[in-house]
């Protein structure tokens, strides 16, 4: 074996070694998310945005299950999309909503955000069908939700 | 200068004299010839032969020539590094696609992971969402409640990976 290889070899495992695991990654996640609230709290804007691109642009580990990162993904791609709405930027809005939908729409509340946000989108451009038709969509996960929700009260 | 000083002077320019006529007629030196006289031979033979070589002399300084230039070539290719095998080249890029597969591997998310059972949204949570769909919905009523339920989600998702 060439000394290159070798040194190549034991370079991958290094880095796969390295990798951060799921616990690590998720509380690292987590406390992005509350840096995230709290900058909104206060109507830090820009702070709360550079928490929440951390969150995407951090790489997910080995052992996550991809439905989870979904979750964390679609979460921050809303609250992304609201902020850049919020300061006029329509079209990041819009990448942001379609980015986290592409992800994956569940019947869940985050995919129910993600729907709204592009009905909120497509009102900012003047697109009354496409805000009723996402709205409409959204609508329907929150009924399944609180259909759900109050069967499990009862 | 004295008499006798003037006799060696002319011995010595007859015999350089002598040799550069000898040289020029012959095309060799003798020892008397200074190096001056030898260069003054070589240019004076060189220009009452037109400024050109002989064709016969000619071929057999370009054959000279050529055959130093392959001799240097040769030596220039023996003293150069071999170019690795094939086969290094092979485990080269082997191990580097092992690596970048090990990598890929370990950091990748599963697929065959079971996704995290999340707590339900509750059902004022859930009304609060539909109400700020409305017209004149409460947005920031229903991001209230939404923070509060994300936090939930969020210890679920990190109490899994425990």
């Amino acid at each position: 074996m060439t000394r290159a290889t070798a040194t190549t070899l034991l370079l991958g495992a290094l880095l796969a070694g390295c990798a951060d695991d799921p616990r690590a990654w998720m509380t690292d996640v987590r406390a992005a998310s509350e840096r995230a609230d709290a900058a909104e709290a206060r109507g830090d804007h820009a702070a709360a945005i550079d928490a929440l691109e951390a969150i995407l642009s951090r790489e997910a580990p080995r052992g996550l299950a991809a439905e989870d990162l979904r979750v964390v993904r679609q979460d921050a791609h809303e609250r992304l999309g609201r902020a850049s709405l919020a300061r006029g930027d329509v079209d990041r809005a819009a990448a942001h909503a379609r980015e986290g939908l592409a992800l994956g729409e569940r019947e869940e509340i985050f995919t129910a955000n993600l729907l709204a946000l592009a009905g909120r989108v497509a009102e900012a451009r003047g697109d009354d069908r496409e805000a009723a038709r996402a709205y409409h969509r959204a609508l329907v996960i929150h009924e399944a939700l609180l259909e759900r929700a109050l069967g499990g009260e009862r | 200068m004295t008499e006798r000083d003037d006799e060696e002077v002319e011995e010595t320019e007859r015999r350089e004299a002598e040799a550069l006529a000898h040289a020029l007629e012959r095309g060799s030196a003798l020892d008397a010839l200074p190096e001056d006289a030898l260069e003054a031979a070589a240019l004076l033979r060189y220009s009452a032969g037109g400024g050109e070589l002989p064709a016969d002399r000619e071929d057999a300084l370009l054959a000279e020539v050529l055959a130093r230039a392959a001799r240097a070539k040769e030596r220039e290719a023996a003293a150069a590094p071999a170019p690795a095998p094939l086969w290094r080249w092979l485990i080269g890029f082997t191990g580097v696609a092992i690596a970048l597969a090990l990598v890929l591997w370990f950091r990748m998310p599963s697929e065959e992971i079971a996704a995290t059972e999340l707590p339900r949204p509750s059902a004022a949570l859930v009304s609060s969402g539909i109400e700020r769909l409305g017209p004149g919905g409460d947005e920031a009523a229903f991001r209230d409640a939404l923070r509060g339920y994300r936090v939930s989600v969020y210890e679920a998702l990190e109490a899994r990976y425990e």
